[in-house]
């Protein structure tokens, strides 16, 4: 069999030749940024709707379809997160903590082009770093067992704690709460029903959409009625007369932090190699670490650039991350990988190794595909953040009706149960009354979202070791973690602490 | 801590005390639920329910402390004001509610047009009730073109929908 060489120029006619795919690309990335945007409508969900179409297509359109659906649909989920405070899919959840604060200053243009920039260089960057290193990162993903999991689960629940800081005793109820709320469901191993209170529909455990929708959007639309417009006057009337100059700052600031898009995007490339995590995770964790090791913490929440840049960089790093274990060993990472690898069955391809020594132009050109999907993306969604932001001048009396509306549908969507959207109505009670009482719905929500998972890879992990936590400390990438976790808690306290101190000998010297 | 204070600058915390009194009930429902389950099944309710117990009773300690050193109240200002559109706050939610039980009668798109138009007139005060209308139009139409007829989502069905099954 003839071998194709795998260099620069077997790369450089890769590019070119899925640029001459735009056809499928632009409408693609149109598309995803449609469905990321409407919560509960998943690019998973869009690709299962469109499966006929993809499997009479050419494999290889068929599959930059899927490819550039999925990069869209990340970075669309962000935008309602940060105009409305609607985050579009759970990877998009800890966007609004930093994106929305920056639109009710004003800078909704600006936080959409650090949005639209962070996602963009993330993809970018690591498609990249896939593309040169995909034998080593699948064997990361290999290596990830339940044990490594509860450690990883750990960064993004220590956030909680994080969150509480400001105010300790009612940040750890509400995440705890999130917990306990996340908790409900059959058990993973006897299948025990636990707190659904005889409902069949949670023996599932709590859907994410509902939870989601609930916390941040409907509970967001009985509080913003308090006022005209979710912006003050001041901040409407700098959205109004802003320019594209905001874009480009924004683009600028985004551009001037590329060693914090960097990590953070790789944060999510490794996340997201590991089959089962997916990009809430890597959202959370990214911004935990962000805020752990930025020199001013006390500005995350309050609409902080570098707060908005970490998440959309590690959800966007994820996409990438997805497509490694799928692709290098036939294992799917998440659903729309899944759906890939059907696609790809049903069309005769062999994923793994064989596809890569078989059929380079199709393994690596996937990759490609995604690379120019973001490079695309740059061009034609950059512009519309000028435009997009001003749905946030819409008066509250139109536009609070049109998010509970929305999204009660969009909690209906993936289970298609009347259900889901009384609970997406309870969980907008509860998150309702949180936010005028203090409690932050972020930490509801991070348990919510991390506690079934924990416990899962927990009890698994405890199972392979007949019930001995001793399974948590024994493979030698595990340690490694709990060193990394300590050292993401303790080491922010100690340079805060040393900081201070500075501080302190400098006020001296000048006083 | 969110606070409101009163004339008299004590804290009105009864606001306050809502979550954590869900999040104790709750937790005691749900240790009720797995208490003869296999251990496997009760592992989040001791590891996660007992740390949650002790923080709701040191937050409900403190909040005792408070209100008898008459430092706060039992009052719940933080959650109910501001007052004045505290009626269209409430007729809102049951605008919702009224929504979602309406909903399986009426069907989807029926029922999504008259929440939106009521909702809107509600909010805006009676003002403009043609565009109120004429948005709720629209929202339903796209609701009905999307979810319904493009990607045939199962939205319990009304007059409009059964027209549309028996026009395609």
């Amino acid at each position: 069999m003839e071998t194709t060489p795998i260099d620069a120029a077997f790369f450089g006619e890769l590019f070119l030749h899925s640029l001459s795919l735009w056809w499928v690309i632009v409408p693609s990335i149109f598309l995803g940024l449609v469905v990321g945007a409407i919560p509960g409508f998943s690019a998973a969900n869009t690709i299962i709707i469109l499966l006929p179409f993809t499997l009479v297509m050419d494999v290889e359109v068929g599959l930059v379809f899927m490819v550039a659906l999925y990069c869209a649909s990340r970075m669309g989920a962000g935008i309602p997160a940060i105009l409305v405070n609607i985050p579009g899919t759970a990877g998009a959840a800890a966007t609004p903590l930093d994106g929305y604060p920056m639109v009710k200053k004003g800078q909704g243009q600006q936080a959409l082009a650090i949005s639209f920039t962070s996602s963009t260089l993330g993809g970018l960057l690591t498609t990249v770093i896939a593309l040169v290193s995909m034998p080593v990162l699948a064997r990361v993903g290999f290596h990830m067992h339940s044990a490594e999991m509860v450690v990883v689960m750990l960064f993004g629940i220590s956030l909680i704690a994080t969150i509480a800081a400001k105010n300790t005793l009612k940040g750890l109820i509400a995440g705890f709460f999130g917990l306990m709320i996340g908790s409900i469901g059959a058990d993973h191993v006897y299948a025990t029903p636990r707190g659904t209170m005889g409902f069949l529909e949670l023996y599932d455990g709590i859907p994410l959409i509902p939870a989601l929708v609930g916390l941040f959007a409907i509970s967001e639309a009985f509080l913003v009625i308090e006022g005209e417009s979710i912006l003050s006057k001041h901040a409407q009337d700098r959205l109004v007369t802003g320019s594209w100059q905001q874009t480009f700052q924004g683009v600028r600031l985004t551009l001037r932090k590329w060693w914090h898009v960097t990590w953070t995007s790789l944060i999510g490339l490794v996340i997201g190699v590991t089959p089962g995590a997916g990009a809430a995770i890597a959202a959370f964790v990214a911004y935990q670490q962000s805020r752990a090791f930025s020199k001013t913490p006390e500005l995350y929440g309050t609409g902080h650039p570098e707060g908005l840049i970490a998440p959309e960089s590690a959800n966007n790093g994820v996409t990438a991350g997805t497509l490694i274990p799928l692709l290098v060993l036939g294992i799917p990472g998440g659903a729309t990988a899944a759906i890939m690898l059907v696609v790809m069955q049903y069309q005769g391809v062999n994923t793994g190794p064989r596809l890569f020594m078989e059929q380079p132009e199709l393994g690596y050109g996937i990759f490609m595909a995604m690379f120019t999907t973001y490079l695309l993306m740059a061009f034609t969604i950059l512009p519309m953040s000028r435009y997009m932001s001003r749905v946030t001048l819409v008066s509250t009396t139109y536009m609070s009706p049109l998010i509970i509306g929305f999204t009660l549908v969009g909690s209906f969507v993936p289970r298609e149960y009347m259900f889901d959207m009384y609970l997406a109505f309870a969980f907008g009670i509860l998150g309702y009354i949180a936010r005028k009482t203090g409690y932050h719905v972020a930490a509801i929500l991070i348990g919510v979202i991390l506690g079934p998972l924990m416990e899962r890879y927990m009890l698994v992990a405890l199972q392979k070791a007949d019930g001995s936590f001793t399974a948590l400390f024994s493979t030698p990438l595990t340690n490694i973690l709990w060193v990394a976790l300590a050292a993401s808690l303790v080491l922010p306290i100690f340079m805060k602490h040393r900081q201070r101190r500075r501080e302190g000998v400098f006020a001296e010297g000048e006083g | 801590m969110a606070s409101m204070r009163d004339s008299g600058e004590k804290r009105q915390i009864g606001g306050e005390l809502i979550i954590p009194v869900m999040a104790l009930m709750f937790t005691l429902y749900y240790i009720y639920s797995v208490i003869d389950s296999p251990w496997s099944a009760q592992l989040n309710a001791f590891m996660i329910g007992t740390v949650l117990i002790a923080l709701v009773l040191a937050f409900l300690g403190y909040a005792a402390w408070e209100v008898l050193k008459g430092r706060a109240t039992l009052g719940m200002s933080d959650l109910l004001a501001p007052y004045d559109i505290l009626p269209r706050r409430l007729g809102f939610m049951v605008l919702t509610i009224g929504y979602l039980i309406v909903m399986p009668w009426l069907g989807f798109t029926l029922t999504t047009f008259v929440f939106m138009a009521a909702s809107m007139l509600l909010l805006g005060g009676g003002r403009r009730p043609i565009v109120a209308v004429v948005s709720g139009l629209v929202m339903a139409a796209v609701a009905l073109g999307v979810f319904v007829i493009l990607f045939q989502k199962r939205f319990p069905k009304g007059p409009i929908e059964y027209l549309v099954q028996v026009l395609s």
